[in-house]
This record gives structure tokens, C-alpha cells and sequence, in this order.
């Protein structure tokens, strides 16, 4: 009867050990953290507390917060604005802490009711917050609300700007274009598809693609479409412009080279391995972070360069300043990994560093 | 593999479902039956093996078995054994069916929170799991998780004007029907019956309902919405076969019962 007993109690811990190991609760298995390098150091969202590393070498300066708090999950790649760096979570929280010491916080909004699920973006003294809570909040470098807009669904990304117009990509479908000063609609244009992967601006033209694998380019006044182009997958991130070409991945492991002018494919090269994340433009062409956990690098005429192992999942955006880029490796032994823009491994950065 | 079994063909019946009906919630609700109705023989083969096991405990060759071999654990499992065998019982047959039940209920789970979707690794995997050609991505995202008051990928709280916090409503909906169903279908303890047994299902009447209603607290609304129609279909189920004891809840009910055939 006792074996019996304990039978049960076995099996319903293992029931509950599955359940709760599947919220996002105690791990950060929902999504992927994401990293920015600066003129002054690289900023980690690693989960539970974003750190501050050293560019030469990836020593832990700071992190924060100083102890992790388990009802907030930092997957936004942190952004620099002036001294400020604002971290946003998945406890419905933006903060602005000073990114010297990482224990001063300049201020905190509080007023969304949903996750962030991308970085904030900065424009000049504004920054635009996209929200899961289905609002776009418009914020001054004080952390005081100065407008919010309201969509039928969540804004996952980050929007783009020219200085006038913010453009936000939602799951309802819709890229929205609104006024950066006053936060009021001048227009939007439906996508077919829900929109996840941030949008890229070059010249008065959006480039941006949705789940179902449809890439457009929108005219940035009227948001009327310029053209369009199927590819194999859904599009997850920002395209990189080089030279009148559009690169970026599916999850299907295809890296599209898109003519920019009229959408139509110069390449369509097969990696093996599901790409979701943005790429970087380093010195011989652009590197993607793959799935696999490896990242490869692409000549601008579609050629292989090369791939180099990180381990774990790679879905962020590759982040690059100057002569360095990262790549966050979800799950991986080194969570991150630096590269210069040859290509070469700088630095690795490990939990015990911290 | 799991994936493949479990996870991919929930999702996509969870979401055919969903997609006929319009209605996230009331897709949960009528997966749920159906999958109860799927494993019904599994629950009719558990109801039969915990009567035969209590009927067994009456069985006076049993209690002399008990009686006679208890200072020898060994013989004593020998002899049970070949009672088993003889009136052809199957000891873990009340057993197995629950346990093979659990897996369905931490797929259902992944299923649920693959399909709402609402961080990007579950996305990216629900548009993976999708049977191409099945559902059409963009008519399925973004999905309305809405359902009544309750944000089904979040955990439920009813807010009531004046008052600051949010009432767990469907958490306390959880306990209530998990200790009702989890009483009505335990047999009332027989006089001479084994305390062990007795103390055991005591146990998990007091125990069940608050662990479902703990998850149901802490995860998201959906599950929680999973466990009620979950109880209120076993208790129908139980009801249906005739053995449930409405008594051990309803104590007015109890004389009636004890003298069903």
C-alpha cells in the first residue's frame, strides 16, 4: 500500500514538475534573450537580469537587477539613450536605470499591462515602447507619458522612424504609421498576415515581411504597397540593406536576397538550419545567427564564407558597433559569444563570469 | 517524437476546432470532451478495476490471506498473487488508466500554450506545427483569447468594481468540482476495510484539490477552464456507469445509496 502511495505522489510531482516547467515562470524558455553593443560596453538581457560586459574582454560590471527576480524576465536587448539605458521586461515594466553603475534607476513606467517583447526605440528625446498589451507608448527621456496608441492586437517589435512618422508592425495585421510628436494614426495598410519582425527604413521605402512569408515595400507617406514578394517562410526579423539588396532568413533555413527596387529574389541560398533573427554587415558580407547554433557568413553576391559553431539556439538579432558584434546562443554553454568583423572570435562571455 | 505524437495533432484538432467555432474558450471545452470521450474506455476499464479491488477487500478468502500471512510480506504477496490471478483481477488496472492519462493532460497543456502563443519561441512553434494546408496561418493569428472575463493565456482574476484585487474565480470553480469529483468516486469505507486505503483516499481528497487549484492560481486560465470541464465530464462519466456515491457529498443522500444492489 505504501509503494502505492508513493506511486501516486511520484507520478503526480512528475505531472506537476511538466506543467510548471512549461510557464515561462522559472525558466525563460518562451523566448530569447538579446544583446547591444555600444561605444562603452555590450548590454545583455540574459533572462533574469540584464548585465553590463566589458568590450575588450566581456567581464561582468554590473548587472541588473542585482538579485534576479523571478516575476521579471528581461528578453529585450536593452537600449542606450544618452547615459540612460532602458531595459523593458515581461513584468510589464520599463526602466531606466544609469547604464555606468547599473544600480542607480532614473525612473520606472509602470503603466503598460502587457509584455515587452522587443527593444524600445529611441528617436531623439522620445522613446517608443511597443507593448503586448496591444499600445505603442510614446515616453520622454524622463519616463513621463506623452502619448499611447491604441491597435486591435500586441505590438511585438520594434517600430521604425524617420524623425516624423513611427511605424509599428501588429499582430493584427497592420503596419501603423503615427505621428512620433502627437501619437495620432496617419495611416495603415494591411499585411496580410501578423507582423512580428521589426521593419526597415531606407529612403522613404518600409521593408518588412509577416508570419506567412509575405515581404513588402510600402511607400513611408501613404503606406501605399510598392511591391510585393512571396518567400518559403515567415519573416521574424528585419531585413540588412546593402546596395540596393534585401538579405534575411526564414525558419525554413533560406537566406533571401531580395532586389530592393522590385522585390524580385536574386538568391535564395539554403543553410540547413532555421534563421530568425537579423544579421550584421561585418567586413566580406553579413552574418546570420542559425538555429543550430552556428553562424554563417554570406558574400554580397549570395556566396558561403563560412560557419563558425556557438552552441545553444541562435534567434536574436546579431548586434554589431564598431569592429565587434555579439551572438546571444539561447540555451547555450556560453549564452554569449563576441566576434570582431573578421569574423573572429573575441570573447566568450559564461555564467561564471558574472 | 513527443512532438509529433502528442503535440502536433492537439494543436492542430485544438485550433480545427477553434477555427469552426470562433471561440477560444468554447474550443477548450469541446476538445476536452472529446478527448474524455477518446480515453472513456481507458476511465470505464479504471471504474471496473476499483470496484473489482474493492469488492475484493470483502472477499473472505482475501482477509484470510491478510489475517493469515501478515507477519510474512513475501508469502503474503505470493498468495495475493495467485488470488488475483485465479478471479482474474488486474491490481493495476484502476491505476494505469490514470497514469496514462497524464501524459494527454501535459500535452494538452503544451498544446494550450503553444496555441496562444503569447511569447515568440511559441509562436515560432505553433507555426511549425501546424499541418501545412490544415489551417491557414493568417487566418489563425492572431488568435482571440478571450473567453468571458478570463484572458486564457494568462492566469484568471475577475476584477470587481471596488475592490483592489482580483477574485480567482475559475480556481476556486477548480477546487470545488476536483474535491466533488474526487469524492463521488470513492466507494464509502467498508466495515473491516483496509485504513490504510481509507486513510490514502482521504489523503487525496484533501490533496488533489489543491494542487489542481495551485496550478490552476498560478498557470494560465485555459488549463484551468481544461481541469473544470475535465471533472464535471468524470463526474457524468462516473454517473453514467453508476458508481458514484453522491453521498459522500451530499450526506442526505447517503441512505439511498449504501443500499443500491
Amino acid at each position: 500500500m505504501k509503494n502505492k502511495i508513493l506511486t501516486i505522489f511520484v507520478a503526480i510531482s512528475v505531472l506537476v514538475l511538466a506543467l510548471t516547467s512549461c510557464t515561462g515562470v522559472a525558466s525563460t524558455a518562451t523566448s530569447w534573450g538579446g544583446a547591444t553593443v555600444t561605444d562603452s560596453a555590450v548590454y545583455f538581457a540574459d533572462g533574469m537580469q540584464v548585465v553590463a560586459l566589458r568590450l575588450d574582454n566581456g567581464a561582468n560590471i554590473w548587472s541588473y537587477p542585482e538579485k534576479a527576480d523571478a516575476t521579471r524576465n528581461f528578453l529585450a536587448a536593452p537600449v542606450l539613450a544618452g547615459e540612460q539605458l532602458i531595459v523593458a521586461d515581461t513584468g510589464n515594466l520599463l526602466t531606466s536605470i544609469n547604464s555606468r553603475d547599473g544600480v542607480t534607476q532614473n525612473w520606472q513606467f509602470a503603466g503598460a499591462t502587457g509584455k515587452y517583447i522587443d527593444t524600445p526605440l529611441v528617436v531623439g528625446e522620445t522613446i517608443i515602447a511597443p507593448n503586448a498589451d496591444n499600445s505603442l507608448y510614446a515616453l520622454d527621456l524622463k519616463g513621463v507619458k506623452l502619448w499611447e496608441f491604441a491597435a486591435d492586437n500586441s505590438f511585438w517589435a520594434q517600430p521604425a522612424s524617420d524623425g516624423k512618422l513611427v511605424f509599428a508592425p501588429n499582430f493584427d495585421h497592420y503596419l501603423y504609421a503615427v505621428n512620433l510628436e502627437t501619437g495620432v494614426l496617419r495611416w495603415k495598410t494591411d499585411l496580410k498576415a501578423s507582423l512580428v519582425a521589426r521593419p526597415t527604413l531606407v529612403d522613404g521605402v518600409i521593408y518588412v515581411g509577416n508570419i506567412d512569408g509575405n515581404f513588402y515595400a510600402l511607400d513611408s507617406e501613404r503606406g501605399t504597397i510598392l511591391w510585393e514578394t512571396k518567400v518559403a517562410g515567415g519573416v521574424w526579423a528585419a531585413p540588412n540593406f546593402v546596395e540596393g539588396q534585401l538579405y534575411f532568413g526564414d525558419p525554413t533555413g533560406i537566406i533571401n536576397i531580395l532586389n530592393a527596387d522590385d522585390g524580385s529574389v536574386v538568391d535564395a541560398i539554403k543553410v540547413e538550419s532555421g534563421i530568425i533573427g537579423s544579421g550584421v554587415i561585418v567586413t566580406d558580407g553579413i552574418v546570420f545567427g542559425k538555429e543550430n547554433g552556428d553562424i554563417i557568413t554570406i558574400g554580397f553576391d549570395g556566396s558561403n564564407l563560412g560557419t563558425k559553431t556557438v552552441g545553444g539556439s541562435i534567434y536574436s538579432n546579431l548586434s554589431i558597433n564598431g569592429n565587434l558584434f555579439v551572438v546571444v546562443a539561447t540555451k547555450g554553454e556560453n549564452p554569449l559569444v563576441a566576434f570582431d568583423t573578421d569574423v573572429k572570435q573575441s570573447w566568450v562571455y559564461t555564467t561564471s563570469k558574472k | 517524437m513527443w512532438d509529433t505524437i502528442i503535440i502536433k495533432p492537439f494543436i492542430n484538432m485544438l485550433l480545427w476546432i477553434y477555427m469552426m467555432v470562433g471561440n477560444f474558450g468554447v474550443a477548450i471545452i469541446l476538445f476536452t470532451t472529446l478527448t474524455r470521450v477518446i480515453l472513456y474506455p481507458l476511465t470505464a476499464k479504471q471504474i471496473k478495476g476499483a470496484q473489482a479491488m474493492q469488492e475484493l477487500q470483502k472477499n473472505k478468502r482475501y482477509l484470510d490471506i491478510q489475517e493469515k500471512y501478515k507477519g510474512d510480506k513475501e508469502k503474503l504477496a505470493q498468495e495475493q498473487m495467485k488470488l488475483y490471478q485465479e478471479l482474474k483481477i488486474n491490481p493495476l488496472s484502476s491505476c494505469l488508466p490514470t497514469l496514462l492519462q497524464f501524459p494527454i493532460i501535459i500535452g494538452l497543456y503544451q498544446a494550450l500554450i503553444q496555441s496562444i502563443a503569447s511569447a515568440p519561441l511559441d509562436l515560432l512553434k505553433l507555426t511549425r506545427h501546424i499541418y501545412p494546408g490544415f489551417i491557414n496561418i493568417p487566418d489563425l493569428i492572431p488568435l482571440n483569447t478571450q473567453f468571458l472575463w478570463m484572458e486564457l493565456g494568462q492566469p484568471e482574476r475577475l476584477y470587481i468594481p471596488g475592490i483592489s484585487f482580483g477574485i480567482p474565480i475559475l480556481t476556486i470553480v477548480v477546487v470545488i468540482t476536483t474535491f466533488i469529483s474526487s469524492k463521488v468516486i470513492a466507494p464509502p469505507p467498508q466495515p473491516g476495510a483496509n485504513d490504510q486505503g481509507a486513510m490514502m483516499t482521504k489523503m487525496m481528497n484533501i490533496y488533489m484539490p489543491i494542487l489542481m487549484g495551485w496550478l490552476s492560481y498560478t498557470l494560465s486560465a485555459g488549463l484551468a477552464l481544461y481541469f473544470v470541464v475535465s471533472n464535471v465530464i468524470q463526474i457524468l462519466q462516473y454517473a453514467i456507469t453508476g458508481k458514484i456515491y453522491w453521498g459522500n457529498v451530499f450526506p442526505w443522500l447517503k441512505k439511498t445509496e449504501i443500499n443500491k444492489p
